[in-house]
């Protein structure tokens, strides 16, 4: 008798630390709420990484495509400045159009950038020193071409390569 | 140009380049050919300040390009011909969405006026 009033006495002591029914009910249906919307959350994570990942493959892409436009532009620019400008018009204009499209390209590659790859930025100045350098003295009457030792060569050639350099390092860091 | 739209808007106005000079500009004079920097800004931009415009809006969009030595003559000639490049920075408004960079070369060339870059 004395033992079972003991373990009675035991018993309610221990359930006061337990938790109620309804509480075990509860944490039950709370975790396996926790534990859907973990779950979903997670997916949602992941097609978000699958989406970024997808569209910095295709920025990647996008900017080895304006890398690759840059040496035939800049070979076309040097081809025109090899002659007197009057042989040179539809060239000069091919040059613009190149530029003209480079840019294009280039503008909707930096509004990606900032939404999917904001730690990889591209310098305007770079795309506008390579654009003057190639420019400067388009479509501006000269009946000899231009001297070898004319900085202009040697400016198109800097800007170029600066550009180059840029656009790999911002596909390395896209990689 | 287009006169009766500067008397309707006394103090604005509006170029689109492409539609109302040339597609094709190209060229620092007049001598270079057709559609040169020097004609851009003595049969545009010197009458429209000269009539103290306080505003001129100029879209640049639309054109098979600009070579940087249009760019130079037409805006950077305009402090050679005596216009402050404060004034003209606070008249003009740029506008691009073909490419931005090239807003920022014509201001250079504006602030610069008057000592075009040598290469």
């Amino acid at each position: 008798m004395w033992e079972e009033v003991t373990n009675l006495a035991v018993w309610e002591m221990v359930a006061q630390f337990l938790p109620s029914a309804s509480a075990v009910k509860g944490f039950l249906a709370g975790s396996f709420f926790t534990g859907l919307v973990g779950k979903l959350f997670e997916r949602h994570l992941k097609k978000k990484d699958e989406k970024a990942s997808g569209q910095r493959k295709l920025l990647t892409k996008e900017l080895e495509s304006i890398n690759a436009q840059i040496l035939p532009v800049w070979r076309s620019a040097s081809n025109y400045y090899s002659a007197p400008s009057q042989d040179g018009a539809a060239l000069a204009q091919k040059v613009k159009s190149d530029l003209r499209q480079i840019a294009l390209q280039w503008t909707a590659i930096k509004a990606s950038l900032k939404i999917y790859a904001p730690k990889v930025t591209l310098d305007n100045d770079l795309l506008k020193n390579f654009r003057q350098a190639l420019t400067y003295g388009l479509d501006v009457k000269r009946d000899s071409p231009l001297p070898l030792d004319d900085p202009r060569h040697s400016n198109m050639e800097e800007s170029a390569q600066e550009l180059i350099k840029a656009l790999t390092q911002a596909c390395i860091k896209l990689a | 140009m287009n006169w009766n739209k500067i008397m309707k808007t006394p103090d604005k106005f509006d170029i689109n380049i492409a539609k109302e000079f040339s597609e094709y500009p190209a060229g620092r004079f007049y001598s270079d050919g057709d559609a040169s920097g020097q004609e851009f800004r003595e049969k545009f931009l010197v009458p429209l300040l000269k009539q103290g415009k306080d505003r001129i809006s100029i879209n640049l969009d639309g054109t098979e390009g600009y070579g940087s030595s249009f760019l130079e003559e037409a805006f950077g000639g305009l402090v050679r011909e005596g216009f402050s490049s404060e004034m003209l920075l606070r008249v003009f408004v740029f506008k691009s969405e073909e490419d931005p960079t090239i807003l920022e070369e014509i201001q250079e060339y504006i602030q610069n006026g008057g000592n075009p870059k040598e290469y």
